[in-house]
């Protein structure tokens, strides 16, 4: 009885954890892993090993940090299982090596959570109607090209604005920190 | 940046989010990032930025009603409408006024559910 409820209690934690990190998580994948829907394959399957090696984590560390250096063999695992089609429609193993090894620097680790967070407000600051074309695109609800279609608008247009407002949320979360910074 | 230049980058980057680069543009932003950190450093942070978005929408998107984007047209349609039946309704209203006692009847009726918050054995307004 007592071994049950620490088991359970152990799950708990870590799914904690794992709820915490699972923007970075998400970040770091899809940095590694330009094939989004393979991206999102990944995540799923990354809580079952990360699950799996969680007595290889030590309490009190960045979970963070540990969960990402154990998605990343991960992600160049199949990167070596994957076929050369597959392969070809990817980033090399050198440059996800590359990409991996200068996002997980402590600092760095900080500054694109901290871009997160910012990035959130800034999305909240967007007028309704673009908010509502993220949502509706990236949220999977419909394509930019039905959204095109309902428009009467050319498809390119309309991934067009979707770059626009990725930039200038980008641009917002950078001003804010860089504001923050300032003030400090 | 060192030699990569900045506007083509972002162009792939662009596309990449769309998920409109196709695999000559692949190997284009390959070239571009596997020698140069600070085209890495733009990557990075460019893409954090899309998952942040995928995931705001995701986290939204299944809460919220559907939302659709409607062409101008059709909302103008669909004023045009509203407009013509709230002008109706008001003509309709004025040329044959409701008589008092059913107009009474029918507000009581109608009024009784709208106060079903009230706590059961609580009563009503005198």
């Amino acid at each position: 009885m007592a071994l049950h409820a620490e088991q359970s209690d152990r799950y708990t934690k870590f799914a904690m954890r794992l709820t915490r990190a699972r923007p970075g998580l998400h970040s770091f994948i899809t940095t590694l892993t330009p094939n989004f829907t393979e991206a999102e394959k990944t995540l799923r399957d990354a809580s079952l090993v990360l699950w799996e090696q969680y007595d290889d984590y030590e309490p009190g560390t960045n979970f963070l940090s540990w969960a990402c250096r154990i998605v990343r063999r991960q992600v160049i695992e199949h990167r070596h299982a994957a076929s050369p089609d597959a392969a070809a429609a990817g980033f090399s193993a050198a440059l996800i090596e590359r990409l991996a090894d200068e996002t997980l620097v402590d600092a760095e680790l900080e500054r694109l959570a901290a871009e997160r967070r910012a990035a959130g407000q800034c999305i909240a600051k967007l007028q309704q109607g673009d908010r509502n074309l993220i949502r509706v695109i990236y949220g999977g609800k419909q394509t930019a090209q039905a959204i095109a279609a309902q428009l009467n608008r050319p498809v390119q247009s309309v991934h067009q604005r979707l770059c626009q407002l990725r930039r200038a949320v980008e641009q917002c979360a950078q001003r804010t920190l860089d504001g923050e910074g300032g003030a400090s | 940046m060192s030699h990569v230049d900045h506007q083509r980058l972002m162009t792939l980057i662009d596309a990449l989010c769309s998920q409109t680069l196709d695999a000559a543009g692949m190997a284009e932003l390959e070239a571009m990032l596997i020698d140069d950190a600070e085209a890495r450093r733009v990557y990075r942070h460019a893409i954090n930025t899309h998952s942040t978005l995928r995931q705001y929408a995701q986290a939204t998107s299944s809460s919220g009603p559907k939302m659709t984007v409607k062409p101008l047209h059709v909302i103008i349609a669909a004023a045009v409408i509203v407009v013509v039946i709230t002008v109706a309704a008001i003509v309709v209203h004025r040329i044959f006024p409701a008589k008092p006692g059913e107009g009474a009847g029918r507000s009581a009726h109608t009024a009784a559910p709208i106060q079903s918050d009230k706590a059961p054995g609580e009563k009503a307004e005198p």
